[in-house]
């Protein structure tokens, strides 16, 4: 069967990477994700476990670790090539080089971007009305529901995305609500 | 999209920042020269992937090339300054650079929120230039001369100045910045018409010590802003002019003659007529400036004798022990890198999506998942006892509630 292939920006590449969960979203939605090599670098870290030893308690910072993704055969990195130089010059007139490389490799490859930033989402709908753009949170409550993951391990991912990813979704994300729900404790409506 | 002409503008300005001729740099894109020069002249624009190549030469990113809301900044035709003694020649140009950088950040932020740099309630400090007021002038008494205004200016009669960064910044529109800087820097001084005066101050400095920079920047800031100045961390040469009209501006300023003059003599009547080593550690507590500092302004003053400071650390006198004794310690605080307006019109800016999270990471000179938690905690507000979170919107005019501008 072919894959589907999503190109992810690094903001949504640190947010998969932030499930701790990424390799089974990615077989859940049958998906590769494709990365530019500039967005990669800059998914760096992740939040980690305060220093014991911090009064302040403070969260460290984990280095991201992207091999059980190209691993297991799931994120492919690029650097674009000459074909994509247009795109690239095109969307770097508003985006940094990571964002612009992203949607450039989206829209050249025509396959959909997937990305949480505002301004990512905004210059790809504006240059290419027709790129289809996603959501981080669209793509894991889609690829949840088709792993069976759902309960007390959902809301584990959920809070791991929320605190490993110091991620709040945008105002604009349609799972927004979704996931303010999923971190929430059952008892707590 | 920028015209050509800007694209040009901004090509020329990085190939010379880099030192490049304009025949190395067509060597290198693979052109003739003259195709270079017409570039820069904005007559022909670069295609796709000549601006890919043009940006891997010049070490710079496309978007830093071609995004609307850039700033060139360049200073180096101003910092016409050769080596200074005492400062590493290296360590002074990575912090020229990095200095130049955080303030092009800073007004490009303020260009993307559509912010003029404009004259404020201290605009006359931008107008005031020290040079042409006294250039046959002794500069020690033009220094104190220009102290005293800027002390008219900002109503502190001879009370000390505390707590002026804010004011600087947003009043007199000075940009100043907390970096390392280097062993060898303290602080230095540089301007452009686009970035306006930019100061910056060691930040592995103690208190006391980047208070002191700070005022002799502000010096050349009166007095030769074109030149730029680099403020060796020690040793530096005070025969210069130069030198000597900021040292004597940051003295009169930070160590008014009446204010310290009033303050020794309450002292004295305290302690009937006597005035102590201790006496010094609590004057240089409370215009927050080292002991060494005020002991060296109150031998200036005729206070003391001369020679005092040396000679109280001939006898061992530990001003730290000191103040501990006097508990007169100051509580250690963040030192903020970048100035708090800075950082605001960061987070507004990624509020209203006019810059991207990577962009935010790079303003805020960090990584991005950091740059996600010092927004969320500008924006999320704890309310009441039960974990409850107000989320503020960081982008919201305030003046146009309800869709019409407050009259």
């Amino acid at each position: 069967m072919k894959s589907r292939v999503l190109v992810v920006d690094a903001c949504c590449l640190l947010n998969l990477l932030a499930t701790g969960r990424e390799v089974e979203l990615a077989i859940a939605l049958g998906a590769v994700f494709v990365s530019s090599a500039q967005a990669r670098a800059e998914t760096r870290f992740l939040c980690g476990p305060p220093d014991p030893d911090d009064e302040e308690q403070r969260l460290t910072k984990t280095p991201v670790n992207l091999a059980p993704l190209l691993d297991a055969g799931r994120l492919d990195v690029r650097v674009l090539g000459e074909d994509a130089a247009d795109a690239l010059v095109h969307c770097a007139n508003h985006l940094r080089d990571a964002d612009a490389s992203a949607v450039a490799l989206a829209a050249t490859l025509v396959v959909p971007l997937v990305s949480d930033d505002g301004k990512v989402q905004k210059v790809a709908h504006k240059l290419y009305p027709e790129l289809v753009v996603l959501s981080t949170l669209q793509l894991v409550r889609e690829a949840a529901g088709r792993a069976g993951i759902d309960g007390e391990p959902l809301r584990e991912l959920a809070k791991n995305l929320h605190e490993r990813g110091n991620f709040d979704p945008p105002r604009r994300d349609p799972e927004r609500v979704w996931f303010e729900k999923l971190l929430r404790r059952p008892n707590d409506d | 999209m920028i015209s050509s002409l800007q694209l040009g503008e901004r090509l020329a300005a990085a190939r010379k920042r880099r030192k490049l001729t304009q025949a190395d740099f067509a060597a290198k894109l693979g052109v003739a020269r003259t195709t270079v020069v017409a570039m820069e002249k904005g007559e022909r624009r670069p295609t796709s992937g000549e601006m890919v190549r043009a940006a891997e030469i010049l070490s710079l990113s496309m978007n830093e090339l071609l995004r609307e809301h850039g700033v060139v900044g360049d200073v180096a035709p101003r910092f016409r300054m050769g080596p200074v003694a005492g400062v590493e020649t290296a360590e002074a140009a990575a912090a020229v650079e990095r200095v130049r950088k955080m303030a092009v950040r800073y007004a490009e932020l303020e260009r993307l929120h559509g912010i003029e740099r404009s004259v404020g309630r201290l605009g006359m400090l931008e107008m005031y230039r020290a040079t042409a007021a006294g250039a046959k002038v002794d500069p020690r008494l033009s220094g104190r001369e220009a102290a005293l205004t800027v002390r008219s200016v900002l109503g502190l009669g001879d009370a000390p100045a505390l707590g002026l960064d804010e004011r600087f910044e947003v009043e007199a529109g000075v940009r100043i910045f907390q970096p390392q800087l280097g062993r060898s820097v303290a602080g230095l001084f540089l301007w452009s018409d686009e970035l306006g005066p930019c100061i910056a101050v060691n930040r592995d400095h103690p208190h006391e010590r980047r208070r002191w920079s700070l005022a002799h920047e502000l010096g050349h800031f009166l007095r030769d802003r074109e030149a730029g100045d680099i403020f060796p961390a020690s040793g530096h040469t005070r025969s210069d002019p130069s030198e000597v009209f900021a040292d004597a501006f940051a003295a009169e300023f930070l160590l008014p003659q009446n204010g310290i003059s009033k303050q020794v003599a309450d002292r004295q009547r305290a302690n009937g007529g006597r005035f102590t080593p201790p006496d010094i550690v609590a004057l240089a507590h409370v215009y927050e400036v080292s002991f060494e500092a005020m002991t060296r302004r109150l031998e200036e003053l005729g206070a003391i004798p001369k020679g005092t400071f040396e000679r109280l650390l001939a006898h061992r006198f530990r001003p730290k022990e000191a103040q501990e004794k006097l508990g007169l310690i100051r509580a250690k605080s963040p030192i903020a890198t970048l100035p708090q307006r800075y950082v605001t019109l960061a987070l507004q800016a990624y509020a209203e999506e006019l810059i991207s999270e990577g962009d935010l990471a790079e303003y805020l000179e960090t990584d991005r998942v950091e740059a996600r938690g010092v927004y969320r905690a500008a924006c999320h507000q704890p309310v009441g006892n039960n974990g409850e979170i107000l989320e503020l919107s960081l982008g919201e005019d305030l003046l146009r509630f309800g869709g019409e501008a407050a009259q």
